[in-house]
């Protein structure tokens, strides 16, 4: 088992026992494992399933910018021609929709997220925005139901697994096959050889996820800041998980029981804790349901019509102190107090639309409490943070669409309120979104 | 001999398993997940269902309330639906999860399922919704691995195969009986969904054949699983390989299948994105011409029609009023437009399923998920029929209401209603009217035609289970080998 010489090691023995370093063990333990047909083929499928996943995600990625792309000169188009057959600054108003999108981080890739859930493009216009904004079939719901094949996954769910083939007979095996006391006996410090082989086996399976991440992130031109941090998550994930699994492999229970024992707890963390979690989030958070928001606002709008005018444009100049001066509407259709009561419905709406937004906000800070008793949740949730593809990233997104909102407003009303001539050169100047700031 | 000590080894096996700690865990994590679950959809099947009702009542008493109006301005004001959920949902809420629940109704425009639960879950339950069929799908295959990886390899090392051997026993019957034994473990497992669709039936809320189909495609899925874990614990050379190579099978057909067939059906079927595909449809409407605007030129040809039929030469002599006229037609052309663009979506999506059902080929999860969201109901094509439905419902009440409006107000009213306060009032119909429209009542698809959906996944699930049984059959002379 000594790899040192004879020699050097009769000049030793005066002193101390002289045994390999930890270096040389794991060299050792690292040809004990190339030579172990299953452990290879282990990390061999876990690294492929990483490499698939990443070449998924990229080309995900890739189809999303390009879908961007794509939106935005199609928006542009439209709202040329839109705009073109408008004759006045209502009108035009009207008839102007601008785009929104949420372009992918680079290291969307490796965590879709919400992404598939909560939409990242779609077009508003100066209408009541809460009757815009609430979009939510993106796409082919059995594709959701599936779910992507991301890295966040494989880490996730898949890696356990693996750490669960590849630890389950580390003592068994050499338990049932009776070579343990010898093992023990020749190795001097148990400690230190079981140190070693973990230390191999989970590394090798760690590299296995962390190789084709780094290729992808490269790919991806991911910062190298947000890599390092990533490939922390990741790591952290197979360390949590081995330290979960270690007290049943030492266990003196026979291999199938080891590995009975790690899939039920890889069932109950990965499954039934997010599961116990959403029940408790149901039970502490109050649901706000978003079909009220939508009716609220629509219920707003339009009881406008039937209102004295004045009652809108009270209620508007209230929240618009800046267009206290404007002239009363006399006439039963006037363009600034159609888009007054638009603003107005927005703003009755407002209260319940935010609550429906802190409820969405809430029950994410439950389940991030939830990911403290589940590595899963919290390995999917760390790389979905550092990807912008979580659930506040979608809050954000939503954010800027509101903060959008409010500059297109800003643009019109001197229109609609001052009524200078119309001059389809001032629209020129209308605002475009900004997917950094709204 | 070997047919009599079949039901002996059935229950030799039952009592070992109740002795082994392993086993006895396994059945009690089985049980639990199975009532957690059980207990966690229906209430959220039922709270669901509770809402959704609520609030279409409010919806509908909204429009009946409103008052005497201009019927356009009804039109405008729209009307929402919500999805009533499948009964079977209970068992399998499928893609309702992932689907919109409520649509707003209103003219001239065709609008998408707002407020999926998806996005307000966040990142919990991604792993599929946590339901009765996503038990017995995902967990209860691998329960039986657990319990039956050392089924025969177990016999084998400890040598009492060879003394059965001695016996007398045949080898196929050893098979058969620990197939049996895993498929008793099956049944227990099979039995909730059982009693849920038996007490949906016998409340009449669901039919016979859908609930037939989805408990009976689970009983043989399950079979197909108990098929692989004997013939694998005949082939492996100890229990621990047997169960490594059983868990590797679970991995692949259970965890990774579902998503690779997603992958793989995206990129083989494109669907464009909505937004785009928005942009699309409102250019295909600009072309054809504003209804709000009675002198629209794209109008010219249908006025010249109209003017014909009436045998008059202005629209003013028309007895009808001509505002009302093009409304109705330009919804008409409208509609059309967004319906070609809404048809052609949905064959790319149902293309795409189509893809994902191929894959039952693969991995018997898909052909199950599919038949049990098939028969409850719960899938692409019953979403499609949600969304249809309510177009119908969008497009039959406008046009309604555009009716009134060529019927019931006089084009000269209707024409100054901007100006003159008098003809305003008199362009504002009763609101009798509201309350006469018809509700919208959608149901889940008739039995039938649940059951010609799924029959095709239930003959692939029959093949697998023939193929588990060949293989069974064709390892058996391995199962005795010391």
């Amino acid at each position: 088992m000594s790899t040192t010489l004879p020699g050097a090691m009769t000049t030793a023995t005066a002193a101390a026992p002289v045994r390999p370093s930890f270096a040389a063990d794991l060299a050792r333990e690292a040809r004990l494992l190339l030579r172990e047909r299953g452990a290879v083929l282990v990390c061999a499928v876990l690294c492929a399933l990483a490499a698939t996943s990443v070449f998924l995600g990229l080309a995900e990625v890739g189809r999303q910018q390009a879908d961007i792309e794509r939106f935005r000169a199609l928006d542009a188009e439209d709202r040329a021609a839109a705009l073109a057959a408008t004759t006045d600054w209502g009108d035009a108003a009207y008839a102007a929709f601008h785009a929104t999108w949420d372009p992918p981080a680079p290291l969307a890739f490796a965590a879709l997220g919400q992404r598939d859930v909560a939409p990242w493009m779609l077009r508003v216009r100066m209408l009541a925005l809460e009757g815009q904004i609430h979009e939510s079939d993106t796409g082919n719901p059995e594709l959701a139901l599936a779910g992507r094949f991301d890295l966040s996954f494989v880490a996730a769910f898949v890696l356990p697994l693996a750490l669960v083939l590849l630890l389950h007979d580390l003592v068994a095996r050499e338990r049932e096959q009776g070579r343990l006391p010898l093992l023990v006996a020749t190795a001097g410090d148990g400690r230190r050889l079981w140190i070693a082989r973990i230390v191999v086996r989970v590394g090798a399976l760690a590299l296995a996820l962390l190789i084709p991440f780094w290729v992808g992130a490269a790919l991806a031109a991911v910062p190298a800041g947000t890599t390092a941090l990533a490939s922390g998550a990741l790591l952290a994930a197979a360390v949590v998980w081995t330290l979960l699994l270690l007290p049943l492999v030492f266990r003196p229970w026979p291999a199938t029981v080891i590995a009975t024992a790690g899939v039920g707890l890889w069932v109950a963390l990965a499954l039934v804790v997010p599961l116990a979690g959403r029940l408790v989030t149901d039970a502490l958070v109050l649901r706000v349901d978003g079909a009220d928001v939508a009716f609220v606002q629509r219920e707003a709008v339009n009881d406008a019509w039937d209102l004295p005018k004045a009652a809108t444009m009270d209620a508007f100049v209230e929240s618009h102190p800046e267009w206290a001066d404007t002239a009363p509407v006399e006439q039963p259709f006037h363009w600034k107090w159609y888009y007054a009561f638009q603003q107005v419905g927005d703003e009755t709406a407002g209260e319940l639309s935010r609550a429906y937004r802190d409820a969405i906000a809430a029950r994410d800070r439950v389940a991030g409490r939830v990911a403290w008793l589940s590595p899963t949740v919290a390995v999917q949730r760390a790389l979905q943070r550092l990807a912008g593809t979580d659930v506040a990233a979608t809050l954000r997104h939503d954010a800027r669409i509101r903060a959008y909102h409010a500059r297109l407003r800003a643009f019109w009303y001197p229109m609609l309120f001052d009524e200078p001539p119309f001059d389809r050169a001032r629209l020129e100047a209308l605002p475009e979104f900004d997917p950094a700031g709204g | 001999m070997s047919a009599a000590t079949i039901p002996v080894l059935v229950r030799g096996t039952w009592l070992a398993w109740r002795r082994d700690r392993v086993a006895l865990a396994a059945f009690a994590l089985l049980a639990l997940l199975l009532l957690a679950t059980a207990v966690f959809q229906f209430a959220d099947a039922r709270r669901e269902a509770g809402h959704r009702a609520e609030h279409q009542a409010e919806a509908d008493a909204a429009f009946e309330a409103q008052p005497d109006r201009h019927p356009h301005r009804m039109v405008h004001y729209g009307h929402y639906v919500f999805r009533t959920p499948a009964p079977l949902a209970v068992l399998d809420p499928g893609v309702d999860p992932y689907t919109g629940r409520s649509i707003f109704l209103e003219g001239h425009r065709r609008n998408t399922a707002t407020f999926a639960q998806a996005r307000e879950a966040g990142t919990l339950a991604r792993f599929g919704s946590f339901s009765p069929a996503f038990v017995v799908q995902t967990l209860v295959p691998l329960v039986l691995i657990l319990v039956g990886a050392g089924a025969v390899a177990g016999e084998r090392t400890r040598g009492t195969a060879l003394v059965m051997l001695a016996q007398g026993l045949a080898p196929g019957s050893l098979l058969l009986g620990k197939a049996l034994a895993l498929a008793g473990l099956a049944a227990v497992a099979v039995a909730p969904l059982a009693l849920v669709g038996a007490v949906l039936v016998a409340t009449g809320q669901e039919a016979l054949g859908p609930v037939l189909l989805l408990v009976g495609g689970h009983g043989l899925y399950l079979l197909v699983w108990v098929g692989i874990t004997v013939a694998v614990s005949a082939l492996a050379r100890t229990p621990a390989s047997a169960l490594a190579a059983l868990l590797v099978c679970w991995a692949l057909a259970v965890v990774l299948a579902p998503r690779i067939a997603a992958e793989v059906a995206a990129s083989a079927v494109e669907v464009p994105p909505r937004s785009h595909q928005g942009i699309e449809v409102a250019q295909a409407l600009r072309a054809l011409g504003d209804s709000h605007d009675a002198n629209d030129p794209n109008f010219a040809s249908f006025r010249d029609r109209v003017l014909a039929q009436y045998g008059v030469t202005r629209v003013e002599d028309l007895p009808v009023n001509w505002r009302g006229l093009v409304a109705e037609q330009g919804e008409a052309e409208g509609a059309a437009v967004m319906n070609r663009f809404a048809a052609e979506r949905q064959a790319r999506e149902r293309g795409q399923a189509a893809v994902l059902r191929a894959f039952a080929w693969a991995s018997p999860l898909l052909a199950i998920r599919h038949l049990s969201m098939a028969a409850a109901g719960t899938d692409l094509a019953q979403h499609h029929r949600f969304v249809d439905a309510a177009e119908a419902h969008r497009f039959d009440l406008v046009q309604r209401l555009n009716r009134l409006h060529a019927e019931e107000l006089t084009y000269a009213d209707d024409a100054a209603r901007s100006r003159d306060a008098d003809a305003e009032r008199r362009t504002r119909v009763s609101a009798a009217f509201w309350a006469a429209m018809p509700d919208f009542d959608f149901a889940v698809a008739p039995a039938a035609e649940r059951v010609r959906a799924a029959l095709p996944l239930a003959g692939v699930l029959g093949l697998w289970t023939l193929l588990a049984a060949v293989v069974l059959g064709a390892v058996r002379r391995r199962a005795l080998l010391a």
